[in-house]
């Protein structure tokens, strides 16, 4: 039994090895900003598409950006709304009498993406990659608490160190429980 | 050297298994979790008699005491608004989700509009709130400290951890693969999103 819940805390933790890397330096990044400056790109261009273009559904189809379309609002005769994905995000105004798209691209580098991806949710986005990307973290958060399970029984089933684990185990879960519990009012 | 990895591999995850638990949930429900949507807010009044001569700042101060909002101290700038007929609006945001309070100094009453978070909403506040965070409920400030504790028993598990099998006497025959195609899934993922 040991041998195979050691195997299952290995294997677990190694398939998922490169997300929780993500996540640990992703959650530093979010800790300790000022450990990590941000490096954001901006960049302009003009594009032109058809004018009258019925929405901006249509016009971002035509402009092909990869991302999911959000923020959609029109005043004026000009349509303007946001493509984004983690690290990028392109924010257009499309002006539908002349047909001139401007696209101003911003992109937040490396721990921009990894911040955006640690805090991605939910399998509803209208971008396919975001649900896909949500999903693997979900395996991933699953394979958090299996690591764990299976290296608690590992720690009770080691002699040597079961005592002085479990006194850590309860004074560690003790004060995170009762916190968690009393400033839920 | 690999038992001294081991016992403190393992001891640091005995010390923070609660919060490894919390992050495991908290992903889990985030992978899970249905489009967000405007929460329903309770709406309830409560009596009130803010002195004349008291600041706005003083009012919040003496507000959130009063209603007991500990987790939404210290008061920052931004929690102390007016609305279009000049009323004092204190929207408090905290762990446990959101109090906005117009404060009706002509019918001596506080307008109280609470929008409360769900269990998971409330974890997932609870597992990003670290050392950085500085709170004027002590409670906060020591769950703060703990999950920044935590988070970096995690980086030692993580580095210990891969410490251990690469020290093994023994090797497992497949878990290279194990590592090759969690990296492969990764580097795919990362490539596509570009």
């Amino acid at each position: 039994m040991y041998k195979k819940v050691r195997d299952v805390h290995l294997h677990t933790a190694l398939l998922c090895l490169p997300f929780l890397l993500m996540f640990a330096v992703s959650g530093l990044q979010m800790a300790h900003r000022r450990w990590f400056p941000a490096h954001t790109q901006l960049t302009f261009t003009t594009v032109q598409l058809p004018s009258g273009l019925p929405g901006a559904r249509e016009a971002a189809r035509l402009l092909a950006l990869p991302g999911e379309l959000s923020a959609i609002a029109i005043s004026g005769g000009i349509t303007s709304f946001r493509i984004a994905r983690p690290g990028t995000t392109y924010q257009v105004e499309y002006n539908s009498s002349t047909g001139m798209a401007m696209v101003q691209a911003t992109n937040s580098g490396f721990t921009g993406t990894l911040n955006r991806l640690h805090q991605l949710q939910g399998t509803w986005h209208n971008f396919t990659l975001l649900n896909i990307w949500s999903g693997v973290l979900g395996f991933v958060s699953f394979g958090i608490l299996l690591v764990g399970l299976t290296g608690l029984y590992m720690g009770f089933r080691n002699r040597k160190d079961r005592w002085t684990g479990l006194v850590l185990l309860f004074a560690g879960s003790g004060l995170a429980l009762i916190l968690i519990a009393w400033m839920r009012s | 050297m690999r038992e001294v990895i081991q016992r403190l591999h393992t001891y640091a995850g005995m010390l923070t298994f609660v919060n490894l638990v919390v992050f495991g949930l908290v992903g889990l429900a985030a992978s899970l979790s249905p489009r967000p949507h405007e929460p329903i807010a309770i709406v309830r009044k409560v009596p009130y008699d803010a002195s004349p001569n008291l600041t706005d700042r003083q009012v919040a101060e003496q507000v959130c005491s009063l209603l007991n909002l500990s987790l939404a101290t210290p008061i920052q700038s931004a929690v102390i608004q007016h609305d279009a007929a000049n009323h004092l609006v204190l929207d408090f945001w905290h762990a446990n989700g959101r109090h906005k309070i117009t404060v009706l100094e002509a019918e001596h009453t506080l307008r109280i509009e609470v929008m409360r978070n769900s269990f998971w909403s409330y974890l997932g506040t609870l597992h990003a709130t670290t050392a950085a965070f500085h709170s004027g409920d002590w409670r906060m400030q020591l769950w703060a400290d703990y999950d920044e504790f935590a988070m970096w028993c995690l980086i030692a598990m993580l580095i210990s951890g891969v410490a251990l099998w690469l020290l093994a006497e023994t090797r497992q025959r497949w878990a290279p693969w194990s590592l090759a195609l969690g990296s492969g899934i990764f580097g795919a993922l990362c490539w596509w999103i570009r």
